[in-house]
């Protein structure tokens, strides 16, 4: 696992500056003000019979093009997510808010908190993995346990990896057609782990959002607004 | 001085002695219950009400030592944290700060802030944030914990 976690780790960094390259050029979309929580990825469920998703992992660029101003955020995460309990969830991944700065982030949803720490250098890959083991969520950034929390109030069972974006009025400083590559993206089940292969989703702004994936590792989520 | 009462019989004794136990075990219970439960978060921030620091794992007591550093540093490094942008201080109280789901866990003295949560999001959900917490080392003068969130729908 190490040893094909380091090769496509590689794989990101290289993926990555390659799209850091193309959205060099700035744009702004003039978007509606307060066009809020744009989400694209992918998500998968057990499905009938099928045994609870126990893991999420992905690992991916720390990539901030997109706002300026106040009180909004752009990032991406990996989550497990409970359907039963009204979509209560055990997320954390990176964001670039306007109010706490470019961080490393958690969040446990069931219990109300969002906890943030001192954030990656732009460009750089990081990997994330949350695993539901011994009644907790263990949450882990580049392989080292930080935070663990009780699996009391809601279990996960689904995943979802993607993008965010909540931006205001004339906030998109980002690059045409900006993409983020997830790369060696899984999820854990009672079998072991798996590449993803699981739907994509758009949520939001169809009109300002996309993705696209393959039934392997990679898939990529990335913004069109500035494509017309 | 002689001690002009009669002695007690070994019955007595024994009942005198069997209350006294009781009576410090009591105590003791007392004090235990009291600190586990009731006086777990003694330190009162605005904004964050016990529950929010039970459902986070964070509990706020009286701090063991006089503080290292003065509340002006605390404020200047919490109010211009790494991971978190100027903010406007509500209360700021010295406390033995633990966290318990911390890797490893947090278990110290520490400046407790309460901030101005105003204009935070939730980043997935873009709720508003009711509160926003920030405790800083005393003597390194580290950000333990930036947090911010809302009252638990489940405790």
């Amino acid at each position: 696992m190490f040893c094909r976690r380091s090769s496509l780790l590689l794989l990101t960094l290289v993926v990555g500056l390659v799209w850091v390259g193309s959205a060099a050029a700035s744009c702004n979309p003039n978007r509606s003000n307060k066009t809020a929580d744009v989400r694209a990825g992918w998500s998968r469920s057990p499905g009938p019979g099928g045994s609870c998703i126990t893991g999420t992992f992905a690992s991916f660029n720390a990539y901030f093009p997109y706002i300026t101003g106040i009180s909004t955020s752009s990032g991406a995460f990996v989550e497990l997510y409970d359907a039963s309990t009204s979509g209560q969830f055990a997320a954390e991944g990176y964001e670039d808010n306007t109010d706490v700065g470019k961080v490393f982030w958690m969040e446990d949803y069931g219990r109300g908190f969002f906890r943030t720490f001192l954030g990656p250098a732009p460009g750089t890959s990081h990997s994330y993995e949350i695993v539901r083991s011994g009644g907790a969520f263990h949450f882990y950034i580049d392989n080292s346990d930080y935070y663990d929390e009780s699996d009391t109030i809601y279990q996960g069972c689904s995943t979802e990896q993607g993008a965010f974006l909540n931006n205001e009025l004339n906030q998109m400083v980002g690059g045409y057609n900006a993409k983020l590559s997830f790369t060696a993206s899984q999820f854990l089940n009672s079998l072991g782990w798996h590449y993803t292969n699981g739907t994509t989703f758009i949520q939001g702004n169809i009109n300002f959002y996309g993705v696209e994936g393959d039934s392997t590792s990679l898939f990529k989520t990335w913004d069109w607004a500035c494509a017309t | 001085m002689r001690d002009l009462r009669p002695p007690l019989g070994l019955s007595r004794r024994r009942c005198v002695l069997a209350l006294g136990c009781v009576g410090v075990a009591a105590a003791t219970a007392l004090v235990v219950a009291a600190t586990v439960f009731s006086g777990t978060n003694p330190v009162q921030l605005p904004n964050i009400t016990p529950s929010i620091l039970q459902a986070s794992g964070v509990a706020l007591g009286e701090p063991q030592a006089s503080p290292p550093m003065s509340q002006a540093a605390a404020t200047a490094i919490a109010t211009n944290a790494p991971s978190g942008k100027a903010s406007v201080v509500l209360q700021a109280q010295y406390a033995h700060c633990i966290v318990t789901n911390a890797v490893p866990p947090i278990d110290q003295d520490c400046w407790a802030f309460s901030l101005d949560p105003n204009g935070v999001l939730m980043p997935l959900t873009t709720t508003p944030a009711t509160y926003l917490l920030r405790l800083v080392d005393p003597t390194t003068g580290k950000i333990l914990l930036n947090q911010f969130g809302v009252e638990p729908a489940t405790p």
